[in-house]
């Protein structure tokens, strides 16, 4: 589904990826983790082109990811991406914001998107909320209607970039649990977050960097019970020390 | 006063019309509203290069852009009134003139006004709409202009307030607007200059009170409005 192989990026002098290679297969749900600065949030923009990199490729469903392609805005339809502000479109509806880009970019009659649309508000459980706006709303809910808003487009993977880190701690839970539905389903998922629980109970691996470099590529069994690197052994040590 | 008006008031209105061009507090009307209409788009036009991530198109538009807002406006208006015929051949009456100089100079104003309030959006809105797979024109379209141009509102106001006022300079060139209108009535009723002017004040004064007052409810629905998105959102 998704092939990285030598990916390197620098910013201005910071070597910021180095040398990525990473294989991702439909229906796997990766949870990558590490300290700050590790590169993880950069690695997961470069796979829908947000960053640009400096050398080595990205394939998402066999064809090249290239931020400076026409190609782009086609592949980005189906790589859904959920970030860690939300960024909801806050002169829109909720509504709006979910029926955008299927009326604009799949020209679904407005009819048609809104029909999807309610059932996508059901599945994040926002039925109610069809047209408030989204300033209104809790940052849980916000992020839930982001959720929705990407898998409007029936991407075939979606990306998380720390879902759950700009919300208040009450709220992580019911943000978390519509992910872990996902999951279930069969979603092919990459996602950055440092919720170590939710790692444990919905990755299929774990994916541990460090520094710009992958470190550990294992499963969360072995890479919660027995880390094999010290890096993974002291970030797991700090993050659930206390 | 009364008199005055009871005496001039077509005048004052309409100038010599039908013999003459139309002029008058109708021609000062028309150069303000036609001002407003045709300087926007000019602006939004304007700020496309000065946007470009081509260089030499940016600092082309930047340079063209400063050039206009540090040089009177008066002296555009003469360049205008001179260069234009000397240049491509055309000379304009004074009114064309007068207008072409006020869309080009707000619209350079309102390029500034435009690209500082695309770039006051968060980035995220951007990239929220080029994941989802919007190109970089739908992205404008849909996501970042529509909520640019409600911030920017109220110093749009205020801009096209002052291009109201700016149809005065019409009477450097010769355009019988409104001030040239009442400058020439002065002349012809000498010991009487107070009450022409207070007239013609008045007479600005009710073309921009309006507006102003939209631009204080603007201002108002603006704060509150930047109120809600800076507070926290969880």
């Amino acid at each position: 589904m998704i092939t990285i192989t030598h990916l390197d990026k620098h910013f201005d002098r910071l070597h910021v990826l180095k040398d990525i290679s990473l294989t991702v297969k439909t229906g796997e749900v990766l949870v990558l983790c590490g300290p700050s600065g590790s590169g993880k949030t950069t690695l997961l923009r470069t796979i829908n082109g947000l960053e640009t990199i400096d050398s080595g490729t990205i394939t998402v469903d066999g064809e090249t990811v290239d931020p400076k392609s026409r190609d782009i805005r086609r592949q980005r339809q189906g790589i859904g991406f959920v970030f860690q502000q939300f960024n909801l479109f806050p002169h829109l509806s909720v509504i709006d914001n979910i029926t955008l880009a299927p009326r604009k970019l799949k020209g679904l009659s407005r009819d048609e998107a809104e029909a999807k649309a309610m059932q996508l508000l059901d599945r994040v459980g926002l039925r109610d909320k069809r047209d408030v706006h989204t300033d209104t709303l809790s940052g849980g809910q916000q992020q839930r209607i982001a959720i929705a808003r990407a898998l409007a487009m029936e991407p075939p993977v979606l990306l998380f970039d720390e879902p759950t880190s700009a919300l208040d701690p009450e709220m992580v839970g019911e943000v978390l649990s519509v992910i872990r539905e996902l999951a279930q389903d069969g979603m092919t998922m990459l996602c950055v977050t440092h919720e170590m629980g939710f790692a444990r109970d919905v990755a299929s691996r774990i994916i541990f960097m460090a520094d710009g470099r992958i470190v550990e590529d294992t499963n969360p069994g072995q890479f919660f019970s027995a880390p094999e690197s010290a890096r993974a052994r002291a970030f797991l040590q700090d993050i659930l020390g206390h | 006063m009364i008199e005055i008006l009871q005496n001039y008031w077509l005048q004052l209105l309409i100038g010599g019309f039908p013999h003459t061009p139309l002029g008058g507090l109708a021609l000062t009307l028309i150069l303000a509203v036609s001002g407003l209409v045709l300087a926007m788009p000019v602006g939004l036009l304007m700020a496309v290069p000065l946007r470009s991530r081509f260089r030499p198109v940016k600092a082309l538009a930047e340079l063209v852009v400063f050039y206009i807002r540090s040089v009177p406006l008066l002296l555009h208006v003469l360049w205008v009134y001179f260069l234009m015929p000397a240049i491509i051949g055309v000379s304009f009456p004074p009114a064309i003139t007068m207008l072409i100089t006020l869309v080009l100079f707000n619209g350079a104003y309102i390029s500034k006004i435009v690209v500082a309030g695309i770039d006051a959006l968060p980035r995220g809105q951007t990239e929220a709409a080029l994941s989802l797979g919007f190109g970089r024109v739908q992205t404008m379209r849909h996501i970042v202009l529509p909520q640019a141009l409600r911030n920017m509102l109220p110093s749009l106001v205020s801009q096209l307030s002052l291009l109201i006022k700016e149809t005065a300079l019409g009477a450097a060139i010769g355009a019988t607007e409104a001030m040239q209108t009442f400058l020439d009535l002065a002349d012809n009723l000498p010991g009487q200059a107070i009450q022409v002017y207070a007239l013609l004040a008045l007479a600005y004064f009710a073309l921009c009170y309006p507006l102003l007052l939209v631009g204080r409810r603007l201002e108002r629905r603006g704060s509150r409005a930047a109120k809600i998105a800076t507070e926290p959102a969880s």
